[in-house]
């Protein structure tokens, strides 16, 4: 009976940290957005203002965060200085896809990044301004749709989780 | 890292790939690499022209010669602007980049203009590298003549394009700078480095050796990067490349009013070509410049061909030039 008793427990409560698990990957990939955010805004001012050369911009706005944003940028900047000869696009393109893997972001994000990516370093002023903007904006959408459909999903999951759990339970006994 | 390795670092990986093949003593003699869309790849010496193939070979042949793509030109942009060219809008208004190393990289296209003033090229279809040769020791004949009892005084050079004035002026500063054991001693120099050509800075380095006592205002107008020295760096001698503006001559009243001693290069094939020009030919005639430098490039870049002193007077003539000098 007591065994019985703990076996319940512990399916429950499996289930439900499976349930809230799912429900955090939802809240973990927009706290990356936001900081990707950041970082882009970051990036834009960088140009705008300072005109600095894009390797140093994003070195700079990487050693001064410290998220896994902060290695993307370090990781592609580091490529740039080596000057091997390959495309702005080339090298994003790379980092992007090796880095990928590390994040909580999802394939439409990555894809609208490769997408930024395209336009790195060969355009003037205006043209690179804009597109950090078109960027931005893909980020601000994404990031709102996200933050209603997780406050659903905190309250879903989880219940969904001790339900499944009790019924598992109740199933096995 | 050496020259050839800097230089290299600036072209896209194609171009990368057949430049690196050349040999380092061919290298060292190419003063100018030519890149235009869809035509074969040209490297340029004092006096010939060589078409490369895609091995890196050099061949008289145009048909087995490299053509140039579009995106070699593309990927060369983004390199050498280091995947920043929104950051060279001065560059492209003005239709060239100075990169590490002093070397100058000239670009055609379309140009977009507004208010009949060129704001920027777009479609790059070709791009031409300049590159800077330090030559040390070539300025030896005209300090004979410029320095007098260990004092510089006021020099002026005077040459075509392309015969080594920038190369010639930076090694006056920079022998002016260290000065000479047993002839003169290290001044303060600052130079005025309109298009980072002379002292060839990177990231605030000049990549060119300049001297231990010379400071470099990079990529300001030579007007007023000229009075900011004087104000700021107390230099004993001030060098400027290319003068011919009037605030340029503005600028140049003060300096000599302020008893600094002067050196500058401005265009034209001779001395009498120069005289006739309103400030600087009546500046000539007073005597302001104690030494007059004129180069040419008949037999080699930076041949000296005739100094001058103060009075006109030829003090110094290159003997190996077959025709003779026209008497002032």
């Amino acid at each position: 009976m007591m065994i019985q008793m703990i076996g319940a427990l512990l399916t429950v409560l499996t289930s439900t940290i499976a349930g809230i698990y799912w429900g955090v990957q939802t809240v973990y990939r927009i706290e990356e957005l936001q900081e990707l955010k950041r970082a882009m805004i970051m990036l834009q001012n960088q140009i705008s203002f300072l005109t600095k050369p894009l390797p140093e911009a994003l070195e700079d706005i990487g050693k001064k965060t410290d998220s896994v944003i902060s290695h993307l940028f370090c990781s592609v900047a580091k490529e740039m200085e080596q000057r091997q000869g390959q495309s702005g696009e080339e090298i994003w393109r790379q980092s992007v896809l090796q880095w990928q893997n590390t994040t909580y972001l999802e394939k439409e994000d990555i894809d609208a990044m490769l997408c930024f990516g395209n336009s790195l370093g060969y355009l003037d002023i205006i043209q690179q301004k804009a597109s950090i903007a078109l960027f931005l904006e893909y980020i601000e959408t994404t990031v709102e749709n996200l933050q209603e459909k997780s406050k659903k999903q905190m309250k879903l999951y989880p219940s969904m989780g001790i339900l499944t759990g009790l019924l598992l339970v109740v199933v096995l006994l | 890292m050496k020259k050839k390795e800097m230089l290299l670092q600036t072209f896209g990986s194609v171009l990368k790939a057949i430049l690196s093949n050349l040999e380092t003593d061919f290298f060292e003699t190419i003063e100018e690499i030519r890149i235009r869309a869809e035509k074969p790849l040209l490297l340029c010496t004092h006096q010939k022209e060589y078409f490369i193939k895609e091995n890196g070979c050099i061949t008289k042949d145009i048909q087995k010669a490299y053509l140039i793509k579009k995106e070699d030109i593309q990927q060369t942009l983004e390199l050498l602007s280091r995947y920043s060219l929104y950051a060279f809008c001065e560059e492209l208004r003005n239709g060239f980049f100075t990169i590490e190393g002093g070397h100058r990289i000239g670009i055609v296209g379309k140009a977009v203009v507004q208010k009949d003033t060129i704001q920027t090229i777009r479609d790059i279809s070709a791009l031409n590298i300049r590159i800077s040769h330090e030559i040390k020791g070539c300025a030896d004949i005209v300090l004979k003549y410029a320095i007098q009892k260990g004092k510089f005084y006021h020099t002026l050079i005077i040459s075509p394009p392309g015969c080594g004035k920038t190369t010639l002026l930076r090694d006056l500063v920079r022998q002016l700078s260290n000065g000479k054991e047993g002839c003169f001693l290290g001044q303060t120099v600052a130079v005025a480095d309109e298009r980072g050509e002379i002292a060839g800075c990177y990231r605030g380095v000049a990549q060119n050796d300049i001297g231990i006592r010379t400071d470099v205002l990079d990529c300001c107008p030579k007007a007023e990067g000229m009075l900011m020295l004087v104000r700021s760096m107390s230099p004993r001698i001030i060098a400027v490349d290319e003068i011919g503006k009037s605030e340029d001559f503005v600028a140049i009243e003060s300096i000599v009013n302020a008893g600094i001693q002067l050196i500058c290069t401005v265009h034209g094939n001779d001395l009498e070509d120069v005289k006739k020009r309103d400030i600087l030919g009546d500046m000539i005639k007073n005597g302001v410049f104690h030494t007059i430098v004129v180069l040419s490039a008949k037999e080699r870049t930076g041949q000296i061909q005739t100094i001058y002193n103060k009075k006109l007077e030829r003090i110094y003539s290159d003997f190996e030039k077959k025709k003779e000098v026209a008497p002032i």
